[in-house]
């Protein structure tokens, strides 16, 4: 239900307003429809994919975290057992380790990758 | 059990050609829909944003969320209704962040200004009202844009804006006052 106009000034503000409203409405230069509803469809798209793409991402994340917690347990019970074979060999071993870590996503990556 | 891949998973998901099934209305609706409000819509977004670059960005994103919408639509003018909440939300959240504030002119009302009789009268009246509309706070402009231009009713209004029915007649005629205020001083 429409509410009347309180007085004249309104009647005319109201006038003057639509005036404005349809000499704005001629000079709107808005996109084709299709294009809308086809932009609307490449963002829903785009916008489901990420959706999709979350869970992945969090399993490769708390994978990377389990490998390397993993190889920090591995060095800690290794250098407990064996302190003074550590000590010896403590440059070779950051550096095996070191590779490990930095190998291991990359062959991951190229085994989920073919 | 066999090896899966990564990406023989992804496209597994239906996200590439059912994408648009997900919106509430089919390309045909949407087209006949589009057809009555976007030119509306857009004027509305340039009067209430102050600014029609605005207004073009913002009218693809209101019809996207639209579509993305699973509100129940009880009618068209619901839908037209829902349509403005929507555009009504964005000018807002898009007032928020900082930006040059526009006259609310446009540069063809200015030039048509220098024009002979009626044109000139036509468009100073349009100038005067572009810079009132952009003196007046975002929330009265849709105010009395809904309220005058739409002829919508003060639900309809208190729904889009998100406001009390009741308090709408109040809100409303002061916009209304300041409106004529700045108009009358812009006519001076």
């Amino acid at each position: 239900m429409k509410e009347p106009f309180e007085d004249v000034d309104a009647a005319a503000l109201a006038a003057a307003l639509r005036d404005d409203h349809d000499a704005l409405c001629q000079a709107a230069h808005v996109p084709p429809a299709g294009l809308v509803f086809w932009r609307s469809t490449i963002r829903a798209r785009a916008e489901a994919a990420r959706i999709a793409e979350r869970p992945i991402t969090l399993v490769q994340s708390l994978a990377t975290t389990f490998v390397i917690a993993l190889a920090l347990a591995l060095v800690g019970a290794v250098w407990q057992a064996m302190p003074d074979v550590i000590a010896q060999h403590a440059l070779v071993l950051v550096l095996g380790v070191a590779l490990c870590l930095l190998v291991a996503p990359i062959a991951v990556f190229v085994a989920l990758g073919d | 059990m066999r090896d899966v891949t990564v990406d023989q998973l992804v496209p597994a998901i239906p996200i590439a050609e059912d994408a648009d099934e997900a919106f509430q209305m089919t390309e045909e609706a949407f087209r006949l829909f589009y057809e009555r409000t976007a030119r509306s819509l857009w004027a509305y977004l340039a009067r209430i944003s102050g600014d029609r670059r605005v207004a073009d960005d913002l009218l693809q994103d209101t019809y996207y969320r639209f579509l993305k919408s699973t509100a129940a639509i009880e009618d068209e003018a619901h839908r037209r209704n829902y349509l403005y909440r929507i555009a009504t939300n964005l000018v807002m959240d898009a007032k928020r962040r900082p930006r040059v504030e526009q006259s609310g002119v446009d540069a063809r009302d200015e030039a048509a200004l220098r024009a002979p009789g009626d044109v000139a009268r036509d468009a100073a009246r349009r100038v005067d009202i572009g810079r009132a509309m952009a003196r007046l706070r975002p929330r009265d402009r849709a105010l009395v844009w809904l309220a005058y231009v739409n002829g919508s009713s003060h639900k309809e209004i208190a729904d889009t804006l998100g406001l009390q029915t009741t308090s709408i007649k109040l809100m409303l005629f002061r916009a209304r006052r300041r409106l004529a205020a700045l108009l009358d001083e812009a006519s001076k």
